[in-house]
């Protein structure tokens, strides 16, 4: 199985930073479980590593691994497309049960 | 088709801001650029050619259109960063470098995969801008149709005041909502006691003591209501910077002394344990007396609501060469912390239940706030360094021990109990109840009360009836109560009456208007009769007049 290795970038505490953080786990980690790690770097603290990852917008994710590097701004709302981007959308919700966001899409 | 169009890429140099608005910017920020895509893209903005540029003659003088488009964003408010196709930073104005936090030389010629990185064309971030803020930015990305094909735009615009603003009022319109539902309550409950106890009134079957019981329900709820309409009418004058003070040398002991008196009544009711300190001196300070009294009656009367039944509270005053520190603390639970920074806006409350119980309308600690201010002071709340509860701290300037008496403007009060001389008294009052019933408390008081319920008639009763004592109404119909005095004092007839204003203003201002038009004495409306009592005495004791008979015994009844 593929491991997937993501960093969240983010600025300090704001609104957005934190729903970058919450809808990364309702899309991502919902999807990959345990094979996903995130590591989150508020810029803030660490505005090096901002600078020498090019880092001017956050809150930024940045999938490093599966190659290629892809990368994400915003707070991740747009769930579709989101999952397009980071090239998930192929994976099902709640690591493969039936369960999930989709319960409740019963007509 | 839009090929043919754009195919003539003069229409894009000639006219750029109109192919700004390309269709194309539809879904411009693309993962991958697909080819087809890139086309379009293509079709859309030509390539012109740096020597192109030079050569139409038409537009030397701004260069290309990419110059052009450039000399048009360089001063915008907005952020902007052009892209050339290999999706490096060929142009940055001031307001991107501003809001990024980077000079121009460090964002040209950098890659930052922005434009593939936004999921849709606006796309909301935080940037940290050079003043080392984090800022709130809607980012845009576009195709730019002008410049090398595959170039791309990107807007940076700061909406970081707007949300704040907005957020902070809707924070407003909650606190002001929350105002409403209490006020409403607060006002509600004096009304409920005061129907009950005129109920209670009406009968005929209750001895003096209910009677008087009632009595004391309606001075005590009157009391509250008038003290409620006193905070609005002072939150009012806040939010229209109107808090008006009146600075003289004033004894701030004294002013503790009498604050702690006027407080005492619910400190008692809680059984709570006071303590106050004062230095052995008296402490000058240069400000009005009514209105720091008014701080440190709305400081101990927040501790005493939070601080649970026999808890302690403390004031005391500290003098230091330049400042003098009033300090009220409390051992109740304390503020939350994230509370303490806004208990001095108006409105703001904390959550226990005791402030509830307690009432008050969460403005006493807006109102010490603006007047330490306007006294040159501060005032600050942090944790009750001698452990649990909350310290308010106010620092005043201290005036130099100078002058040893400040100027005694009031008349001496007349509390030499010395035979009453019963007054004739002229009530000057467009309301039939409060004119009635003040009457037929005096009248019960031993004074001959006659009446007028409107400017004219009141001044002519004063020339033609020659009352000692005038009440007279501000606010009167017909002649307002300044004129009536000045037309009074006009006529020798109206020399000798002694002139009471009531009015429901008592602002200093208003004071020195009722003495420039004539009055000798001042009442606040609604009269307190203890008040007008202490006032009627200091005449009668101030005037030399040797005691006469009685003017008449008192009939009973007697309404207009």
């Amino acid at each position: 199985m593929e491991q997937y290795v993501f960093t969240l970038y983010v600025a300090g505490e704001s609104d957005l930073a934190a729903r970058a953080l919450a809808n990364f786990d309702r899309l991502v980690r919902a999807r990959l479980r345990h094979r996903c790690s995130l590591q989150t770097v508020d810029v803030l603290k660490e505005p090096r590593l901002a600078r020498q990852h090019r880092v001017v917008a956050t809150p930024l994710l940045v999938r490093e691994r599966p190659a290629p590097v892809i990368k994400v701004l915003g707070d991740l709302s747009q769930e579709a497309k989101i999952l397009a981007q980071l090239g998930l959308d192929g994976e099902i919700s709640g690591g493969g049960e039936p369960a999930g966001p989709g319960q409740g899409k019963e007509p | 088709m839009s090929s043919d169009r754009s195919r003539d890429g003069r229409a894009g140099r000639t006219q750029p801001s109109l192919v700004i608005q390309d269709p194309a910017r539809k879904r411009p920020c693309v993962l991958e650029h697909s080819a087809a895509r890139a086309r379009v893209l293509t079709l859309a903005t030509d390539k012109p050619k740096r020597e192109d540029a030079v050569v139409p003659p038409s537009t030397s003088a701004v260069g290309t259109p990419l110059e052009l488009f450039q000399s048009i964003v360089a001063e915008a408010e907005d952020g902007v960063l052009v892209l050339g196709p290999d999706g490096r930073v060929s142009y940055a104005n001031a307001a991107a470098e501003f809001l990024l936090g980077r000079r121009r030389a460090e964002l040209v010629g950098e890659v930052f995969e922005v434009a593939r990185a936004v999921a849709d064309n606006t796309t909301r971030v935080n940037v940290i801008s050079r003043d080392g803020r984090v800022r709130l930015a809607e980012l845009r990305v576009e195709p730019l149709p002008v410049g090398p094909s595959g170039s791309m735009v990107l807007r940076l615009k700061d909406i970081t005041s707007y949300h704040q603003d907005a957020a902070r009022a809707r924070e407003q319109v909650r606190r002001r909502d929350e105002f409403l539902a209490m006020l409403s309550h607060e006002v509600r409950n004096p009304l409920a006691a005061i129907r009950s106890a005129a109920s209670l009134l009406a009968r005929e079957d209750i001895d003096g003591n209910v009677r008087r019981r009632a009595g004391d329900v309606f001075d005590r709820q009157f009391q509250h209501l008038t003290h409620i309409l006193d905070d609005l009418l002072d939150v009012a004058r806040i939010s229209r910077g109107k808090l008006e003070i009146v600075k003289e040398r004033v004894d701030l002991n004294q002013v503790v002394r009498d604050a702690v008196e006027e407080a005492a009544p619910l400190i008692g009711k809680r059984e709570h344990r006071l303590q106050v300190d004062l230095p052995p001196r008296k402490v000058w300070v240069e400000g009005d007396a009514t209105r720091l009294e008014q701080v440190v009656v709305n400081l101990v009367n927040n501790a005493a609501k939070f601080t649970p039944p026999q808890g302690h509270i403390f004031v005391n005053v500290v003098a230091g060469p330049m400042e003098v520190e009033v300090c009220v603390r409390d051992d109740g639970p304390g503020i939350a912390e994230d509370l303490l920074p806004h208990v001095f806006e108006p409105f703001v409350q904390g959550k226990q239940s005791l402030a509830r119980n307690e009432g008050g309308l969460g403005i006493g600690l807006a109102l010490v706030h603006t007047i330490v201010l306007l006294h040159g002071g501060r005032v600050c709340v942090g944790p009750n360094p001698a452990g649990q509860g909350v310290a308010f701290t106010v620092k005043l300037p201290v005036l130099a021990a100078g002058a040893e008496v400040p100027a005694e403007l009031e008349p001496a009060g007349g509390q030499g109990g010395g035979p009453t001389r019963r007054l004739r008294l002229l009530l000057i009052e467009d309301v039939a109840d409060t004119r009635d019933v003040l009457k037929q408390l005096l009248e019960l008081d031993g004074y001959e009360v006659l009446e007028a319920g409107d400017g004219f008639s009141g001044l002519a009763a004063i020339l033609d009836q020659r009352p000692d004592v005038a009440l007279v109404d501000i606010g009167l119909p017909g002649l307002d109560g300044y004129e009536l005095a000045r037309q009074v004092r006009r006529e020798a007839r109206g020399r000798d009456t002694r002139l009471v204003a009531v009015t429901g203003y008592a602002m200093p201002k208003d004071v020195r208007a009722a003495r420039a038009a004539g009055f000798d004495g001042h009442l606040i409306k609604p009269v307190h009769y203890p008040e007008l009592m202490k006032l009627l005495r200091s005449f009668e004791a101030a005037s030399a007049v040797p005691s006469q008979p009685p003017g008449g015994d008192c009939p009973g009844a007697g309404s207009s």
